[in-house]
């Protein structure tokens, strides 16, 4: 069984799938393991919240569940999964915006945004990195929806261009298009704040 | 210039190297010349950076423990469960073939035993064993038989998780949630390993010399 599990472990997405879909559930374990860290983040990147974030993560590996047998490997598992949370968050975002809630940690947030602009206004400052942070997620959150899903799969979870183009379903020469305008949008709101060198 | 706005649509693929070849050295000509658009270069670069360096977090606990759970409705929907036979019971993912008969029998086994389960039996059923515990002292809690061995026709409690007064698996959770992480992991045992049906009970300490054991259909989420 451990040897089993190890042999496993080293698989590759489409072959975990593939013994997923023939009833192998310790595939199913080893792709969740794999995922759900990565997701999470994809996801609260989107809705600025981590129990909704959770929340939307959580359908996606029961989507994945219940609809094993719907993966055909023409596509990679990854671009699919993340189709999968990608709809569900935007979802989300909808059913916020019908709702007109707003999240007591977002309220919370807002609160301190103005206080930082003032704070910031025309001047160049270092920021300690949990405040550029937040200034770095409010200005991700004020994107538009096209540019916001890029950037983020972008910069953010780090796929490439054609995988972008894959999961979101549309041509290469607009992904690249939407990360530089999404970029240019991010730049003139952030011009001000420091980063850290690498 | 005027031509900057045509280069600035390769700033990005210029970053992220992906800009071909041809393109990379029109554009790095350009920028020889051009401070704006140099100086633009770096700030989106700035921006790629600051991205890039943003924390990633991480799923909770409760995020696998409630997944489980919910992956158990499933599983129980669809009858995917499987018990394989003597010398142990122990839940298995997979429904071999062979196994479809040797399910069905003990299915019904299941089903007749549990028929009869409150009513007086030999001293090694479930409620009595735990009853039989008492006098060792268990504790309130919810108690997960995790472990059956048929071939000597005994349950064992292998894993119980004290919860004093607590009622639901939503105040269990929100309890664990306070402690410190290193404290978190033995609160729950691996809901996977816990067998689906009448196996699991609550136990309330109604007064202290008399428990009460009742029998728990669903975990509360």
């Amino acid at each position: 069984m451990e040897k089993h599990s190890k042999r496993l472990s080293d698989a590759s997405d489409e072959e975990l799938i593939r013994r997923f879909q023939n009833d192998d559930l310790l595939a199913y374990d080893i792709i969740v393991n794999r995922y759900k860290d990565q997701l999470l983040n994809f996801a609260y990147r989107f809705l600025n919240n981590t129990e909704e974030a959770e929340d939307v993560v959580q359908e996606t590996f029961l989507r994945l569940f219940r609809n094993r047998h719907a993966y055909r490997q023409i596509a990679k598992f990854s671009t699919w999964i993340y189709t999968i949370a990608g709809n569900l968050a935007k979802t989300e975002l909808r059913k916020r915006k019908r709702r007109k809630l707003v999240a007591i940690s977002e309220m919370g947030f807002e609160d301190k945004e103005y206080e930082i602009e003032d704070e910031l206004a025309n001047t160049e400052r270092d920021a300690d990195s949990a405040l550029m942070e937040k200034i770095i997620q409010k200005a991700i959150d004020e994107l538009p929806f096209r540019f916001k899903q890029v950037i983020i799969l972008r910069d953010i979870q780090e796929l490439s261009y054609d995988e972008i183009g894959s999961i979101l379903r549309i041509p290469l020469g607009t992904v690249k298009s939407r990360v530089n305008r999404a970029r240019l949008k991010l730049q003139s709101r952030l011009k001000d704040i420091k980063v850290p060198s690498y | 210039m005027k031509e900057c706005g045509k280069y600035s649509k390769w700033f990005s693929e210029y970053i992220d190297n992906d800009l071909n070849i041809e393109r990379k050295q029109i554009l790095e000509q350009h920028l020889h010349k051009c401070s704006t658009c140099k100086k633009q270069i770096m700030e989106l670069d700035n921006v790629k950076n600051s991205l890039k360096s943003m924390h990633r977090i991480k799923t909770s606990k409760t995020f696998d423990l409630l997944l489980q759970s919910r992956i158990r409705q499933e599983i129980r929907k669809s009858n995917y469960k499987t018990i394989l036979p003597v010398p142990s019971l122990r839940l298995s993912w997979r429904i071999p073939a062979f196994a479809a008969a040797a399910l069905f029998f003990l299915m019904l086994g299941a089903f007749l035993y549990n028929s009869y389960f409150f009513k007086p039996q030999v001293s090694n059923s479930p409620l009595t064993y735990i009853q039989q515990s008492q006098e060792s002292g268990l504790d309130t809690g919810y108690i997960f038989i995790t472990h059956i061995d048929t071939s000597h026709n005994f349950i064992k409690v292998t894993n119980y998780v004290d919860m004093d007064e607590f009622l639901t698996m939503q105040e269990l959770i929100k309890k664990r949630n306070m402690l410190p992480l290193e404290n978190r992991d033995n609160m729950l045992p691996d809901l996977r390993e816990a067998p689906l049906g009448d196996n699991v009970f609550m136990v309330n300490q109604r007064s202290k010399n008399k428990p009460k054991i009742t029998p728990v259909k669903e975990f509360s989420f």
